[in-house]
């Protein structure tokens, strides 16, 4: 018998419960106010499961407990991440777990848990990021989407199984009438689930580009240069890096449950393990990936030499630079609203150099600079 | 081992034989609480989950079977729980009559095992509160043994007495 805890009811609702349920196949066959009763799908045995709804009876909390021991038995899973499951099934979970010599079943060193925990923290910090717009590196000032998203992730329970540090995500459920997702729902993704899902696609491409760095000798620059648009950013893989520690080696194990309440939105498995030998990978990863900026305050000097606009009325036009920047030549791409854009055309008719003071980085092959100052005309001779 | 403690296995064991011998499952509650000491769960029929019981449990040498009904000191938490309605499973109390003589209670031969020497139970769903602060006499009819037919009898689907 367990010892005496905090009463299941104080967080598990019957109606996350309910959503839970369906998302896993079980068909409702009675539902009334008090209660509702449930058949479970064929590969689970054809199971029925009995859910209280009012706290009225006596045995309200009794119930709930067998709740949660027939799934566990069922779902063959410890009784405490069904209860985890349950109480978050609204949420994404995303659990990490780490697998080496150093870590005993629900302890580790304190050292590789501040490491584990930082590490957690600057996944989900990398993924908001990239959720935003995929970069290879970020700076320190996170997009305001992303800075309010980590605002509301919260720390859950820690698991046993070697040490599993949950990571809670919630999830705007999809504004409809029944329990049932409705296709409708994809339509419309909230910004939390958009996060969990280039967590998900980004350590999928972080993980396959290592493999194919060991298997092939392939250049990690170009290998990982070539999955940041999936998410990929020095930032990930630094977390990913400190999580598995020096000296603990271990293997990182990173799953997400997907909250009941909305349908998986990205194909890629939902569990990505990362081994020892891909650590060093990763780590010359983070090198490479940190020299694609984005770096602030920096200034090109140099001509335009190509300018784009589409339809006249758009107050957005491109040009491209080629010039100095951080002593290098380089082909520099800027967005100008229409008064600038106009400068830039006068500096292309003339032939006049032009400096622009912004941030610089690199996104794909192309090199931008956003975060505009001025554009400022230089007299012909100047640079 | 302690004598209360050989009480309460024997009781445990002679209601799980019951169980077993009615094709009922007998589980020990997820929820350490004082009150319920054994869930009984038949099993699911095809359109259905099975009929449930939940049982407390008692254990005396100091029962008078021969009259029509005896009483019993019940603990008042152990009366209040029992008592309470609504409850999604019916709750029964069981009281195991056993032997002064610990020798006594169970007799083993080649042709039989016998357990002495009964168990009765009783409902006290809707009885009235109690101003006793420590415990409450209950009365148990003397017909009322508890075998495979009371539990099969006393077993109801969660809900159905709501």
């Amino acid at each position: 018998m367990s010892p005496e805890r905090e009463p299941l009811s104080t967080y598990l609702d019957p109606k996350m419960i309910e959503v839970y349920l369906l998302a896993h196949g079980w068909e409702v066959k009675i539902r009334n106010q008090m209660y509702s009763t449930w058949l479970g799908p064929s590969e689970l045995g054809r199971t029925h499961l009995f859910l209280p709804f009012s706290k009225e009876p006596a045995d309200y909390e009794d119930r709930l407990y067998e709740v949660v021991s027939q799934l566990a038995a069922i779902e063959r899973r410890e009784p405490e991440i069904v209860t985890t499951n349950l109480r978050y099934a609204g949420a994404d979970l995303v659990r990490i777990r780490l697998v080496s010599p150093r870590v005993g079943p629900g302890e580790l060193p304190l050292e590789d848990g501040r490491s584990l925990f930082e590490g957690a923290w600057d996944m989900m910090w990398a993924a908001a990021c990239a959720a935003v717009q995929p970069r290879a590196n970020f700076g320190p000032r996170a997009p305001g989407g992303a800075t309010d998203y980590l605002d509301g992730v919260r720390l859950g329970q820690t698991e046993r199984g070697s040490y599993v540090v949950t990571v809670i995500s919630d999830v705007t459920p999809p504004d409809q009438q029944s329990l049932v997702p409705d296709e409708s729902a994809h339509l419309e993704i909230p910004f939390e689930r958009q996060v969990t899902t280039r967590l998900v696609d980004a350590l999928n491409a972080t993980h396959r580009a290592a493999k194919n760095v060991i298997a092939e000798q392939s250049d990690v620059g170009e290998t990982f240069e070539g999955v940041v648009e999936e998410g990929v950013s020095a930032n990930l893989c630094a977390a990913i890096t400190k999580m598995a520690t020096e000296k603990a080696a271990a293997n990182v194990h990173i799953a997400v449950d997907w909250a009941s309440s909305r349908r998986p939105t990205t194909e890629h498995r939902p569990s990505v393990t990362f081994e020892p030998s891909t650590l060093p990978v990763l780590e010359e990863a983070v090198n490479v990936l940190r020299q694609f900026g984005p770096f602030e305050n920096e200034v090109i000097e140099g001509f335009v030499i190509r300018l784009n606009r589409g339809k006249e009325e758009e107050a957005i036009g491109s040009i491209v630079i080629e010039g100095l920047v951080q002593g290098t030549i380089r082909r520099v791409h800027v967005e100008l609203p229409d008064e600038q854009y106009h400068l830039a055309i006068t500096a292309h008719e003339e032939r006049r150099p032009v400096r622009v003071r912004g941030t610089l980085a690199k996104r794909g092959r192309n090199w931008i600079l956003s975060d505009l100052g001025q554009l400022r005309l230089e007299e012909p001779g100047d640079t | 081992m302690d004598l209360n403690a050989c009480k309460d296995d024997y009781s445990r064991a002679v209601v799980r034989a019951i169980a077993a011998a009615a094709g009922v499952a007998a589980s020990v509650p997820e929820r350490d609480q004082d009150s319920i000491d054994l869930n009984l769960v038949a099993p699911d029929t095809h359109d259905a989950g099975g009929p449930q019981l939940d049982v407390q449990l008692k254990c005396s040498q100091n029962i008078d079977p021969s009259s029509d009904r005896f009483s019993f000191e019940l603990p008042v938490k152990n009366y209040n729980d029992l008592r309470r309605l609504p409850v999604y499973v019916p709750r029964v109390l069981v009281l195991v009559h056993v032997p002064a003589d610990r020798q006594e209670w169970i007799a083993c031969g080649p042709e039989q095992m016998v357990l002495k020497r009964c168990a009765y139970w009783t409902s006290l769903a809707g009885e009235p509160e109690t101003p006793n602060t420590s415990t409450v006499a209950v009365t148990v009819p003397t017909e009322q043994v508890f075998g495979v037919e009371a539990l099969l009898s006393n077993l109801k689907r969660p809900g159905e007495l709501l």
